[in-house]
């Protein structure tokens, strides 16, 4: 995904804008990251360059959660604590807070 | 792994120069589609925006001429799989693949000379379905997606700029006319094809503003 999409791109769901972005492997452009809704707290993913902007009944939790465990030290805690649509655990938040 | 798993994992369809992997969650181009691509007319420099973008076969072909081209899907295989085969045919650069219903992945600020939509345009009984199942699906009476959709396109079109639109006899010609006009955009059948039970119709719109 590029870079300049976040300057202009709103939560699909509230519409809310900006919305804040986080890197976590950047090439040419960002390979994995996550964008965040500041305003609804739903996250969505960045993999393999794909921004996913998917509503919530699409989601797939079992596809998805693998992904916030890999980030977990660089998602703020709000997000893997209140995030929408799923959160981590609260074992797996209290494992991110002592490895962080 | 059995064989109709193996076979049809990542079925191959080429065209032209070009070779496209469609992996079995994921809508492989039919007469529909090549409605479509028999159609295109991209010019030199345009962006173009692929709705509903499936293996990316519109994407690649249209990223010919394109300075850009945003390719679109509501399926998470068929963006992996655009994704992949825009890098299969030397697009990489060009073509930006992104996940979400309809517009939601693009930005108000974005707009297209040429936006391109092979709709789900069958009427079902079954209101909604799987992955696959979404790339024909149009609800009971065909046109929910397709409504949808033309309600919101001119948002994202430059003056002049058009829409190429795919759909079936099935699911009613006249209403989608009718909501382009009240949209502002002036549509008609530029092409069309006879298949087993339906009529495939090319439907071209353009803003005029």
């Amino acid at each position: 995904m590029k870079k300049k999409l976040m300057d202009i791109l709103a939560c699909p769901i509230d519409k809310y804008y900006p919305l804040e972005l986080h890197i976590f492997e950047e090439k040419d452009e960002i390979v994995e990251g996550l964008i965040i809704c500041p305003k609804c707290l739903r996250w969505y993913p960045i993999r393999e360059e794909i921004p996913e902007m998917l509503p919530d009944e699409l989601r797939d939790e079992k596809d998805e959660l693998p992904f916030l465990k890999k980030w977990k030290n660089e998602i703020p805690k709000k997000i893997l604590s209140e995030g929408k649509p799923f959160t981590l655990k609260i074992k797996e938040r209290a494992m991110a807070k002592k490895n962080s | 792994m059995g064989f109709w798993q193996m076979s049809s994992q990542a079925r191959k369809i080429f065209y032209g120069e070009y070779s496209f992997a469609v992996s079995r969650e994921v809508y492989e181009p039919a007469e529909d589609t090549f409605l479509l691509v028999n159609n295109l007319s991209v010019n030199e420099n345009e962006e173009v925006l692929d709705m509903g973008t499936g293996c990316g076969i519109l994407a690649v072909l249209a990223s010919e001429k394109a300075r850009k081209v945003v390719a679109v899907d509501i399926n998470p295989h068929a963006v992996t799989c655009a994704k992949r085969n825009a890098q299969l045919n030397g697009f990489a650069t060009k073509i930006e693949v992104r996940l979400g219903n309809l517009f939601d992945a693009i930005a108000t600020d974005e707009k297209f000379d040429l936006i391109l939509f092979n709709a789900p345009y069958l009427p079902t009984e079954n209101e909604k379905g799987d992955l696959i199942e979404m790339a024909w699906n149009g609800g009971r009476t065909g046109r929910r997606i397709i409504d949808q959709f033309i309600d919101n396109v001119s948002e994202y079109l430059v003056n002049k700029g058009r829409i190429l639109l795919v759909q079936s006899n099935l699911s009613n010609l006249g209403k989608t006319l009718e909501r382009f006009s009240r949209q502002n955009l002036q549509a008609g059948t530029i092409a069309e094809r006879k298949v087993a039970f339906e009529k495939i119709l090319l439907i071209e719109a353009r803003c005029n503003r």
